[in-house]
């Protein structure tokens, strides 16, 4: 069973994505901010990452940054969740380190496609 | 109630939740009750816009389209004094949402 960490801070967004995930068969571990993130990716090694750009504190552009910088947690792929669909947005979210991007609201079925693709 | 919520979302998103529509809408209240104290607490122009942010993504996740525009309109205002005015609005949209969710959910029930 795949191990997806789901990094984001409104508590109705990740419990709705968590349990739609969990129903697809994914293990799921979740952050509620940029740190965490960070410290979670470094200890739980998760398969993928999914991380909402807008978070308190460490956000989830620096929180990509540091989890790309380090060498013990750059090869976990990691999908950015932002909701703005923005040409601009795709662009700095892979400048950032982002290996896809997701705008939100989220299309679930583009989104499995995504997860499977970097699974693979 | 078309332009408060979007029922065939909030229908795929309980059902992909495992959620009957009832556990969507309490749910959601109970968040957007949360946020809206949160936003009536602040004086963060930061903070106010953050809340708005994330609650504007539930609501647009979860169908309650009625929400988006005001929380959208807190999010991209830097100004206190418009934010509070907004936030009155959020509240006072909320009251309608509310009773738009109700009558959803109790349908649902009665056609279960």
């Amino acid at each position: 069973m795949s191990r997806i960490l789901l990094v984001e801070d409104n508590a109705m967004n990740r419990d709705m994505l968590k349990r739609r995930l969990m129903r697809k068969g994914y293990e799921i571990l979740v952050a509620e901010d940029g740190a965490q993130a960070i410290e979670t990716a470094r200890k739980e090694q998760p398969d993928l990452i999914l991380m909402d750009m807008s978070l308190p504190e460490i956000d989830g552009w620096e929180a990509t940054r540091r989890i790309k910088a380090n060498d013990a947690t750059r090869a976990i792929p990691l999908i950015a969740l932002t909701a703005h669909a923005m040409a601009g947005d795709r662009a700095r979210a892979l400048e950032a380190g982002c290996d896809d991007y997701e705008a939100k609201p989220i299309d679930f079925a583009r989104l499995i496609e995504k997860i499977q693709a970097r699974l693979a | 109630m078309k332009d408060l919520l979007d029922l065939a979302v909030m229908r795929e998103m309980a059902a992909g939740c495992g959620w009957r529509l009832e556990e969507l809408v309490g749910r959601y209240l109970r968040e957007v009750h949360t946020e809206l104290e949160k936003l009536k607490k602040t004086s963060s122009v930061p903070e106010a816009k953050r809340v708005a942010h994330g609650l504007k993504g539930a609501s647009a996740t979860a169908g309650v389209v009625g929400m988006t525009e005001v929380l959208r309109r807190i999010e991209d205002n830097d100004q206190p004094s418009e934010i509070e005015v907004l936030v009155r609005r959020a509240g006072e949209q909320l009251e309608r949402v509310e009773a738009a969710l109700q009558e959803a959910a109790a349908k649902d029930r009665a056609g279960a």
